[in-house]
């Protein structure tokens, strides 16, 4: 038995995904957003030896090409030739549902007919006829229930039998006298070689279609006198009907249909109040709908934040323990590009997006399970209003609202609005919501240059700037480039459902699983190269002698040991104490040189411990371990202290009694007060000195190196574009890293201000940013973050969302140039009047 | 003025029909694309239509065949009923 191709088709919310589902058992979308199964989805299944191949086509409530969606369905119908089209009929509301069923039969397709979610509308008082709905549609009509899996073998076995049989003679419908004769008149003058169309459709379809009108159909007739004729006939019926040709068509197909439904469909209408119609008159409520959607919205985004976190913290370090283990498959003072590759460049990388996937899985989870109630499209109708008002359609809300976690997700959410133009504006503005990568720039620039008082506010203004810019430019676009009428708000409500689990888990986890391919893919590949842009060149020979500073600090560190050393008493001009401090530093070395494993590792370890001995069993030396114990106790308790207050707010109750435990313990150091003071006096100002010089020298040095490198020297070269925004090479630096994902900033902005690993809770680099730039200068490193393009994986999103380029090279264009043009203004206005300096 | 077939009484518009009883579609105006949107989802002449609920001034929910459809004021007031 040879390969059937079956077409499956249906309105929006027939079921036809559960349909599929069941004959496929293959995972997809389930949903009760209209319009949620929008890509061509395939799925195979077997019976009786027999194999099938399934092509689920996007719900349409029509064939007449008005959307995208139809025009897919229509062309597949048309040049693909499934063996035969299964549609899925709601048996809840089949009049409508047969609407579609009837313009296929127009086109001469062989059908099959699934009557599905037949036990719903049983327990609603409907009965059916089978016999005599199958006889009318000369097709026959199988009952299932999509999702407990029932009937779909008969509805196979009835799509084999169809596949084998010719086409039958459908019920033709009896168009008015009028139109029948406009129908005539126009295929008489198609010839077969009028435009794209006329070779793959039958002249009397052809001649019908564009007697209607067709969007599609109409544009590409090669002959215009063809579309003249049709659209005088068209004037001409109107003024006689009153009525648009289409339309009168479009009676007489439902009037066919409802004299089909008399006869095999008998309604008891008693059960008219469904729970859903309850429901909505909550819901839906004047008064109550706004608050309840706001207040599930607000519940939604607490629970995405708080329980994602611990997984993010777990996701964060096993990328760390990652790269650790990656770092020890080579010698550790090892200087290979290979291993900086993979660290810095891949686990780092992936790691930093891969981050955000919990936050990700559970604003999808959510999302999905209020889709799969019917909760989503009731939430698009109560925001049409105020989004109209913008110029867009309420169902671009939804976008919107995810656009301020993560953009990427947002823009796939767009697939949800039929209308192209409300789509295109929708992606157009959706980057102005300010997403959370853009929250760690913030968190970095606003504590370092505001008073605390004023955090809140200017965290608040920049979200506010942006939805402000996001509305204005929807306004805008749909005044100029978008122009054309926004289609006005009309949608189906599904009723309310319990969503099974496996629905909203596979809906959730297709989105998730486009998120994690990006990070596989583009931004894998765009992490490696801003890595290496920033890590290379290498610098052979360094404008300041690194090696000579280090020591120096090193020759000073050593005198001020020796001369606490001789304070204490602790050896001649205070040996004991100079020899244990380069016994202690001589082991840094060793750590730093060397992987605990490596043999050199262990020989050094041996030899410090040995000096330790030496130096402490030497005569006087006893005083020398008591200092040096005092010392790890208070290196231990130091530790146990950070580690117990981490998360905890300076001040609260549990910190104090930290404090209190912690105080206790050092009183509990029982040495002579003298020396415990020069072990403090060590710890605090020497030890913590010596640190403090030798990252600077560190810091200095990475610095030069990164000025040095491919993003330095682009910064560099971009600094006179970006003077008038007020920024110089750092911050431009900071700004190309910031494309492979916004909080990369952070990072850069640390890198190139020399203050070793940054993130938002670095005071040292906010010294620094505040020493070097004025509070204007901040908030234009803010204004420009939030206006300019959030990340290459939008690029690479709205790439594939439009199927083109135009739109994205559009984007990165545009939303460049906005940034540009608004922080300079913001800056130069404020240099002006000298505001923020 | 739109009138109601057979009865010479005028029809009234949806955007103004009172929620919860049902009322029959006279016909439908507006511009074409909204007219044949409407018609495929089912709201035709002679089809049963109650309104369920009215979101502030803007915007209607209307129940025809088994389905509810949401609607913005503007094609309610285009829908003629009796």
């Amino acid at each position: 038995m040879p390969n059937i191709v079956v077409a499956l088709a249906g309105n929006p919310n027939s079921g036809k995904t559960t349909v599929f589902n069941a004959l496929t058992g293959l995972r997809q979308h389930v949903g009760n957003y209209p319009g949620v199964t929008v890509e061509k989805k395939e799925g195979a299944a077997r019976r009786n030896g027999g194999t099938f191949t399934i092509v689920d086509l996007p719900g349409t409530y029509s064939l007449s090409a008005s959307s995208p969606e139809e025009v897919v369905a229509r062309n597949f119908l048309v040049d693909e030739k499934p063996d035969v089209v299964v549609q899925v009929l709601d048996a809840s509301n089949l009049e409508r549902n047969l609407y579609l069923a009837v313009q296929m039969m127009e086109l001469g397709v062989k059908m099959a007919f699934a009557l599905n979610m037949s036990d719903v509308a049983k327990a609603r008082g409907i009965e059916f006829d089978l016999d005599k709905l199958s006889g009318f549609l000369k097709a026959p009509v199988v009952p299932t229930v999509g999702n407990k899996g029932q009937g779909t073998d008969a509805l196979l076995d009835a799509a084999a039998r169809v596949a084998g049989e010719p086409v039958g003679e459908y019920e033709k419908i009896k168009y008015p006298h009028g139109v029948r004769e406009a129908i005539e008149r126009i295929e008489c003058m198609l010839t077969g070689k009028d435009g794209e169309y006329a070779a793959r459709f039958p002249d009397k379809w052809l001649a019908a279609r564009i007697l209607e009108g067709d969007n599609e159909i109409v544009p590409a007739l090669c002959n215009r006198e063809v579309a003249k004729e049709a659209l005088r006939l068209r004037e001409s019926l109107e003024a006689e009907s009153g009525d648009f040709p289409e339309i009168t068509m479009a009676e007489a197909r439902y009037g066919w249909i409802s004299g089909m439904c008399s006869e095999a469909v008998r309604m008891t209408p008693e059960s008219r109040h469904e729970v859903s119609d309850t429901i909505d008159r909550v819901l839906l409520n004047r008064v109550l709908g706004l608050p309840i959607f706001l207040i599930l919205m607000y519940i939604v985004f607490q629970l995405v934040f708080t329980l994602a976190e611990p997984p993010m913290e777990w996701i964060e370090n096993a990328f760390g323990a990652l790269g650790s283990r990656a770092a020890g498959l080579w010698p550790k003072a090892a200087d290979s590009p290979l291993r900086e590759l993979l660290v810095d460049g891949i686990i780092g990388g992936v790691g930093g997006v891969l981050v955000f996937l919990p936050n990700i899985i559970l604003l999808f989870l959510a999302i999905a399970f209020l889709e799969g109630t019917g909760y989503m499209a009731r939430a698009a109708f109560l925001m049409d209003r105020l989004m109209h008002k913008i110029g867009l359609h309420g169902k671009s809300f939804i976008p919107m609202l995810l656009g301020f976690g993560c953009t990427v997700p947002a823009i796939m959410g767009t697939r949800t609005l039929e209308n192209r133009q409300d789509r295109l504006t929708t992606i157009l503005v959706l980057p102005w919501m300010s997403c959370g990568a853009r929250l760690p720039i913030y968190a970095l620039i606003i504590p370092a240059f505001f008073p605390e008082a004023l955090h809140a506010w200017m965290l608040w203004l920049i979200y506010v700037i942006g939805i402000v810019f996001a509305v204005v430019g929807a306004r805008l676009l749909r005044t100029s480039v978008f122009k054309g009428d926004s289609v006005p708000f009309v949608m189906e409500l599904p009723p309310y459902r319990i969503p099974t689990l496996r629905a909203v888990i596979t809906l959730m986890w297709d989105r998730a699983g486009e998120y994690v391919k990006k990070a596989g893919t583009i931004i894998l590949g765009v992490s490696i190269v801003l890595w290496a842009m920033t890590a290379y060149p290498k610098k052979p020979e360094f404008d300041r002698d690194y090696a000579a500073a280090r020591e120096a600090v090193v020759a000073g560190h050593m005198d001020a040991v020796a001369e606490l050393g001789t304070e204490l008493g602790l050896g001649q001009e205070g040996s004991f104490l100079r020899e244990w401090e380069e016994a202690k530093l001589e082991m840094a070395g060793v750590r730093d040189e060397y992987w605990e494993k490596e043999s050199g590792y262990v020989e050094g370890e041996r030899v410090y411990e040995a000096k330790l001995e030496q130096l402490f069993n030497q005569p006087g030396g006893a005083r020398l371990r008591e200092f040096a114990d005092a010392d790890a106790n208070l290196e231990e308790m130091e530790a146990a202290f950070a580690e117990e207050t981490e998360g905890l707010e300076e001040g609260s109750r549990e910190y104090r009694e930290a404090e209190r435990r912690r105080e206790a313990a050092i009183a509990a150091i029982a040495i002579e007060p003298g020396l415990f003071a020069g072990v403090a006096a060590y710890r605090d100002d020497i030890a913590a000195g010596y640190g403090e010089r030798m990252g600077e020298i560190d810091n200095a040095e990475a610095g030069e190196e990164l000025a040095h490198s491919i993003s330095g020297r682009i910064g560099k070269f971009l600094e006179p574009v970006v003077r008038p925004m007020g920024f110089d090479w750092r911050i431009a630096t900071a700004i190309i890293g910031s494309f492979a994902a916004k909080e990369v900033f952070v990072a850069q902005m640390g890198i190139v201000y020399s203050v070793g690993e940054a993130d938002e809770e670095s005071d040292s680099l906010r010294d620094k940013l505040c020493g070097n730039y004025t509070p204007l200068q901040g908030f234009c490193m803010m204004l420009y973050s939030l206006l300019s393009l959030p990340c290459v994986a939008t690029i690479a999103v709205a790439r594939r969302e439009t199927g083109g380029w135009k739109l994205p090279i559009a984007m990165i264009v545009g939303f460049t140039l906005v940034a540009y043009v608004a922080t300079t203004i913001v800056y130069q206005f404020g240099s002006a009047f000298g505001i923020g300096m | 003025m739109i009138m109601a077939k057979g009865t010479g009484m005028p029809a009234m518009r949806l955007s103004r029909a009172g929620a919860g009883f049902p009322r029959r579609i006279e016909r439908i105006t507006g511009p074409e694309a909204q007219v044949k949107r409407l018609t495929e989802l089912g709201l035709v002449s002679g089809a049963e239509v109650s309104v369920l609920a009215r979101g502030g001034t803007d915007t209607i929910v209307l129940k025809v065949g088994g389905s509810r459809l949401a609607l913005a004021s503007g094609m309610a007031d285009n829908v003629w009923v009796k």
